[in-house]
């Protein structure tokens, strides 16, 4: 039963790979100011405590940049975090290869940590740099409900589309 | 999750800061603010019907209307053709002549031109211009081609012979002196510009030429009991007194030879130095000063902002710091409330506060205080000391002109408020 | 000196959503330099705003009655003008005179250095009149790492994983870093993007 899970498993996380491999995004600040203006819009819709300019970081290295809000590790609640309304908070690091003024995505992690005393209290979205020697354990992109060790295998998404499910799925269910 | 209610109180917070923006914008056309009931009527004492009655009943006179940028102007003649349209008893034509022409390079002729557009558009479409007999509408038509010609320009055929012969010009149809077979030549085309079409030649047309036309119309209006009065905004514009009376000193003869009534607003520099020669040729001028701002006489100004809404967001106090701050400036006490507005609303408040004010103030006071030149602010700084200024400079006048000084009255000049105190912090800063 | 107060383009962006779609607005927003790149996000960010859409209209060679068109087809949106560097006293007087003729619903974002401001307020008193207190120097929409930011990041990654950078950069130049995405952050803000 194992043996067969772990096959399936493997063939999952080659389709997962894939899939993350065929996304293609626009430039490296294309890519940040449409992560900006998301944030600056949802803020002043809903949430309206956190300041973005603030928050948004970003940093090059040749054609590899990073896109970052809030700690590399949640740890407690930071001036650093995007604060939602509901009182839940999140961080996430987004890594892109840049090459003929579009972008692959190399990994990501979104981290929302639940406010409040129902359900889980985190939900992280990972995209790895790539598979793990046990993708039944941990699959190229996963989710993880609110435990570390547990990693469900998830498609690789855009990171507006990840947002979408931050703000317009699990923190509207809170 | 926020709450319903949460959501509708964010929703009902932004739906009244929208009304707000609408109804306190500056920038709208005046013509929307009126049709929404939103213009002060008597803010400067029903100035519209002083203008109105006079035009209406004196045909043939000529006033003008001199105030500061973003005084009312435009607000008041329109209220006047409102007025004289609901009398009934003439033909109101509203020109502004910078949406005809380019008024930077404006010359004699255009605006005689613009108003023959419009008389001749308005002649068609009254109860004068309908139900003509075929004799009449040739004539109509005629008169209507001489304008637009005038205004616009033409190109016709002109006969010109390939030797030395004379040039003669006679349109294809009419008998020649001479046999043409006979004499050798061809025919070329040539456009003649018109008034209205930019870039101006040199050439100067006699306004003559034009005014049987216009006559045309205007006799066959007044066959109805229809006088004729125009309405020129846009003038003021052209900021010095010589500009401005080089452009309308012989189309406003002949519009007065005509007995059309004329209502113009004109440049404040009309009314010191050497403009005031101008205000000679005129039956009456009227002045917009800026409204009072001295403690005790706001009112005008508060009730000008609470018709618009203001008491929806702001408390007395604050709408009088709006009134004060404005200098008494139409436009920028508007200006000042919307731009309170749209601080107390970026800030998160419910309403506007003393804060939101001063940054508006502070905001409309740079505005006025860049681009000026150190000889500008030593006259600045000697009128908020000394309480005078000589208006017999020019540098003087121009800062009257770009509303850094403000008239009150005759003797009665003053920095503008929201601009003083940038002037003083820069003096004691330098 | 006092100074305008700086804005951020979403900022501006919201104040023109605030005024409403067809609130004829007249806006100067000015740059220290010029930046290709604040002028995208400034489009991007205002755009995202209002809702509405907004375009870039160089007016450097274009004639008055040029602009004019380009601003009336269509007139609703919104139009940033840039390209005011050659205009002299002039062309300033003529637009402020003519300023009739651009009036339209959309909103109007003139964008100015800090020079063109000066001449700005100084030959064009009817146009300022129109923009009244909406002049905002642009605030940069920042975002660069801060040393001290990422030497922070680096010291909690190592903490975390109880490994220095150096041992990082080994792994990865052997190629058996493991895949999860913070060793791929780590990488960057070493500056070895190379290694990724």
């Amino acid at each position: 039963m194992e043996h067969h899970a772990l096959n399936c498993a493997q063939r999952l996380d080659q389709k997962l790979d894939a899939e993350a491999r065929a996304i293609v995004l626009p430039s490296f600040k294309e890519v940040l100011a449409s992560i900006r203006v998301y944030l600056l819009k949802q803020n002043s819709e809903v949430d309206q405590v956190n300041n973005i300019y603030q928050l948004l970081k970003e940093k090059k290295s040749g054609p590899v940049g990073l896109i970052a809000l809030g700690p590399e590790f949640d740890a407690g609640p930071t001036d650093f975090h995007y604060r939602l309304r509901s009182g839940s908070r999140l961080s996430f690091g987004i890594t892109l290869h840049e090459s003929n003024s579009r972008c692959s995505l190399v990994a990501y992690r979104f981290h929302l940590h639940i406010g409040g005393n129902k359900g889980p209290t985190f939900f992280r979205f990972d995209l790895n740099r790539s598979a793990h020697v046990h993708p039944l354990v941990e699959p190229r992109s996963h989710m993880h409900p609110g435990q570390d060790n547990v990693r469900l295998p998830s498609p690789a998404l855009e990171p507006l589309e990840v947002l979408d499910r931050i703000f317009h799925v699990i923190a509207t269910a809170e | 999750m926020p709450t319903e209610t949460e959501v509708n109180t964010r929703l009902d917070r932004r739906e009244r800061f929208r009304i707000y923006m609408q109804k306190l914008n500056p920038t709208a056309p005046a013509q929307t603010v009126i049709e929404l009931g939103l213009a002060s009527t008597d803010l400067h004492e029903s100035l519209y019907e002083k203008l109105a009655a006079r035009a209406d009943l004196d045909p043939g006179s000529q006033q003008l209307l001199v105030g500061g940028i973003g005084s009312g102007k435009t607000t008041e003649l329109l209220l006047a053709q409102r007025w004289l349209n609901e009398k009934q008893e003439s033909v109101c034509l509203f020109i502004d002549i910078s949406a005809e022409t380019d008024l930077s390079g404006l010359h004699s002729g255009a605006i005689v031109a613009g108003f023959g557009v419009h008389l001749s558009r308005a002649f068609r479409n009254s109860a004068a211009g309908k139900g003509l007999s075929k004799i009449d509408s040739s004539e109509v038509k005629k008169y209507t081609d001489e304008v637009k010609h005038f205004a616009f320009g033409k190109t016709e055929s002109i006969w010109v012979p390939d030797d030395d012969y004379p040039e003669q010009e006679y349109e294809p149809d009419e008998e020649p002196d001479y046999e043409p077979d006979y004499e050798p030549g061809h025919y070329v085309r040539r456009t003649t510009p018109g008034k209205l079409q930019p870039p101006f030649p040199a050439l100067q047309r006699d306004l003559k030429e034009i005014t049987k036309a216009l006559e045309f119309f205007i006799s066959r209006l007044r066959s109805q009991q229809l006088d004729t009065v125009v309405i020129f905004d846009g003038l003021d514009r052209l900021l010095t007194p010589e500009k401005f009376w080089s452009v309308v000193h012989q189309d406003f003869r002949a519009l007065r030879s005509l007995g059309v009534a004329v209502l113009a607003a004109a440049p404040l520099s009309v009314l010191y130095g050497k403009g005031r020669s101008v205000t000679d040729h005129f039956d009456r001028v009227h002045h917009i000063a800026s409204v009072s701002i001295d403690p005790g006489k706001t009112a005008k100004l508060k009730s000008v902002l609470v018709q618009r809404g203001a008491a929806e967001l702001a408390l007395r106090p604050d709408i009088e710091r709006i009134a004060k701050a404005s200098g008494g400036v139409l436009r920028d006490l508007i200006t000042l409330a919307r731009d309170a507005g749209e601080a107390a609303y970026l800030d998160g408040s419910d309403g506007i506060k003393s804060t939101h004010v001063r940054a508006a103030a502070k905001q409309l006071g740079e505005g006025y205080l860049r681009g000026l030149s150190a000889g500008q602010l030593k006259l600045l700084r000697k009128l908020a000391r000394d309480r005078s200024i000589d208006l017999s400079s020019e540098p003087a006048v121009e800062l009257l002109a770009t509303r850094r000084i403000l008239e009150y009255s005759a003797t009665d000049f003053r920095v503008h408020p929201a601009l003083e105190p940038l002037i003083k912090l820069k003096e004691e800063n330098a | 000196m006092p100074e305008f107060a700086a804005q951020r383009p979403f900022e501006v962006g919201r104040r023109i959503e605030l005024r409403g779609p067809s609130s004829y607005a007249w806006l100067v927003v000015t740059l220290a330099d010029s930046e290709p790149e604040a002028l995208d996000n400034l489009i991007l960010e205002i755009a995202a705003a209002t809702s509405l859409p907004f375009r870039v209209l160089n007016i450097q060679d274009l004639s008055f009655e040029d602009v004019q068109a380009h601003l009336h087809q269509p007139d609703a949106d919104g139009v940033v003008l840039s390209g005011f560097q050659d205009f002299d006293p002039p062309i300033w007087s003529k637009w402020d005179v003519n300023r009739s003729r651009f009036q339209r619903p959309g909103p109007i974002v003139l964008l100015l250095t800090t020079a063109e401001l000066s001449r700005f307020c100084s030959l064009a008193p009817n146009l300022r009149s129109f923009v009244g207190g909406s002049i905002f120097p642009l605030a940069s929409s920042g975002g660069q790492l801060s040393e001290a930011e990422k030497s922070q990041r680096i010291q909690d990654l190592e903490k975390h994983y109880g490994t220095s950078s150096q041992d990082v950069i080994q792994r990865a130049q052997d190629g058996i870093l493991p895949p999860e995405p913070q060793f791929v952050e780590w990488l960057v803000l070493l500056g070895r993007g190379d290694l990724v």
